[in-house]
């Protein structure tokens, strides 16, 4: 019988889970997510599964624990009241003699709430529990073991990393029937990556690797290193709207999410022509109408000269109607486009807004085909203000998401502040970034639909079409 | 002077134990817990123990004490003691 941990990827990762009965080492350093790990294994087996819970502490204080693991969500004193849960704060010698002792203490918890899963933070203090050196220490885990064995209790001990030897296999590893290792690793110098390895686990297969987790609002979240979630994705082919990027297809599972609104997170120094001329040439060839709003430095000659070097003939779509352009800078455009340019320039707020829910809305309804977007979100925070932009955004993407019109939006983070920033992100289904660091250009997919992310990807020139390759 | 600084252990004790239902500590786990010397925090945990505040479990230097459940001391009042903000 496998137990649950309460994170989907790890599950996956051990084939089901956690064969129960089992003593497993969690190991990681300071910050990794242990505490949270250890705590999300409990809280879910209790609302998942039904399975109650008591987590031991021995350095924090229980309300401690209680009030960080609400920034989760989780309401742990609720499934105490409840008899569900047990956040137990004790010293690990009172702990053992408790554990050992006929009816003692750690009986009556299990008892009195009976108790399925345990998980005691941290093991390490057992070692300082002896005078002799090592020995000691080790006999005691081996005992707290062959205990939670006898109750048939699933354990998660965790173990603060030590920076010992590394060479050595640690004592905990022989006495445990699984080992989980949290690491955090910096990455290029400029992004900090957590990953997760199953090293040992009697009774189950184990996904072989270091898989990226992350500590998200909801706990951990596990993506597998394995391609198996990325082919599992791309089956589902007709409802992904693809990038013409491939290695960015492949990251999203496929490509974009249909009626979903993308960001794309820019800093100045970073060249986004090609991303945004690839993706252009993908949707006119996969036959998507095309509104997109120009910006100061995008005009419309050069947006020409851009889908030239993609083979498409921009000038043909707008006399055909369907390329439609949004122009706040009151610039020439080419005969027989007359009517596939808005002029919004001399629009007031107000008035934009009316154009975008009445014009833009029966232009995209009348049309019975698919169309892709492309927002220039600079644009808008410069020539309407950033309260213009808090308060219509959400509107316009649900907008989007209602008639099924994939949107890519244009943005510079760091320029529009903290606070900005984090509402258009968490308004946004997906978001790509792209940077510039040192000579290199750079691109991570930070949020999706699914919730896939990816690892940052360099951004290389090619000099065939799309111009551009992630490596 | 002596009264004042006794109370304030004590209500420090009280809080503590009251925001920890299931804190099992020690003497001595307190005095590392709290950074408290365990021959001030002796008498303050045997009165509250005596009051049926705390209840406590053993002897010696592995009795450790606990919150005993709230509706036996819910008529037990302290604010009275608070010193005004
Ligand atoms: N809602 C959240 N979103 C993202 N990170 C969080 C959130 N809440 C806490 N964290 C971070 O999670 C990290 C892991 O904490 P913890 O589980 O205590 O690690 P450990 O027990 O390994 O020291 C902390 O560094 C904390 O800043
Ligand atoms: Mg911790």
């Amino acid at each position: 019988m496998k137990v649950s941990t309460g994170i989907r990827g790890l599950d996956k990762v051990l084939d089901g889970g956690i064969p129960q009965g089992s003593a497993v080492v969690l190991e990681g350093a300071p910050g990794t997510g242990k505490t949270t790990l250890g705590m999300q294994f409990l809280y879910k087996g209790i609302v998942d599964h039904n399975e109650p819970g008591i987590f031991f502490t021995f350095e924090e204080f229980p309300d401690q624990i209680y009030e960080d693991m609400k920034s989760y969500g989780w309401d742990l004193k609720d499934l105490e009241r409840k008899n569900m849960l047990r956040v137990i704060g004790i010293s690990p010698d009172i702990l053992l003699e408790q554990m050992v002792a006929n009816d003692g203490l750690f009986e009556q918890l299990v008892r009195e709430i009976d108790g399925k899963r345990i998980v005691i933070d941290s093991i390490s203090l057992f070692e300082y529990l002896s005078n002799e050196a090592g020995e000691k220490g080790r006999s005691i885990l081996y005992t707290v073991r062959n205990i939670v064995r006898k109750f048939g209790l699933t354990s998660l001990f965790i173990q603060e990393d030590d920076n010992l030897d590394k060479s050595k296999i640690p004592f905990e590893h022989f006495i445990a029937d699984g080992v989980i290792r949290l690491s955090l690793k910096e990455h290029m110098n400029i992004y900090r990556k957590r990953t997760l390895e199953v090293t040992k686990m009697r009774g189950t297969k184990i996904k072989e690797g270091e898989h990226i987790y992350q500590i998200t609002d909801s706990g951990i979240y596990l993506l597998l290193a394995s391609q198996i979630v990325t082919d599992k994705y791309i089956s589902d082919n007709n409802e992904k709207i693809k990038t013409g990027i491939p290695k960015l297809d492949s990251l999203l599972g496929g490509g974009m999410a249909k009626g979903a609104v993308y960001m794309l997170d820019t800093n100045s120094k970073a060249n986004y022509r090609h991303i945004v001329g690839a993706i252009y040439a993908e949707r006119v060839k996969a036959g998507n109408r095309i509104l997109s709003l120009l910006s100061s430095t995008q005009t419309i000659t050069e947006l020409k000269a851009l889908m030239d070097l993609y083979g498409i003939n921009i000038d043909q779509l707008a006399k055909e109607k369907r390329f439609y352009f949004i122009e706040h800078y009151n610039r020439p455009f080419p005969a027989g486009w007359e009517g596939s340019v808005f002029q919004v320039q001399d629009m007031k707020n107000e008035e934009y807004d009316l154009f975008l829910r009445e014009k833009c809305t029966s232009l995209i309804k009348d049309n019975h085909e698919d169309w892709f977007a492309y927002y220039d979100l600079s644009t808008i925070f410069n020539e309407r203000g950033a309260e213009y932009v808090l308060r219509s955004f959400a509107k316009e993407t649900a907008f989007a998401r209602s008639v099924g019109m994939t949107v890519l939006v244009l943005c510079n983070f760091k320029e529009v502040g903290v606070q900005a920033a984090s509402f258009l992100e968490r308004t946004s289904n997906g978001v790509f970034k792209t940077w510039v660091d040192g000579s290199y250009q750079y691109m991570q997919v930070t949020k999706s639909p699914d919730g896939q992310i990816s690892k940052p990807y360099l951004l290389e020139s090619i000099d065939q079409k799309p111009y551009i390759r992630l490596v | 002077m002596v009264k004042r600084e006794h109370l304030s252990l004590e209500m420090e004790c009280l809080t503590l134990f009251q925001s920890n239902p299931y804190l099992f500590e020690t003497i001595q786990g307190l005095e590392k817990r709290l950074g408290r010397r365990m021959s001030d925090l002796e008498p303050i945990l045997e009165g509250l123990t005596a009051q049926g505040i705390l209840q406590k479990t053993g002897e010696g230097a592995l009795a450790y004490f606990r919150y005993k459940e709230p509706a036996v001391i819910a008529e037990f009042s302290f604010t009275s003691e608070l010193e005004p903000l």
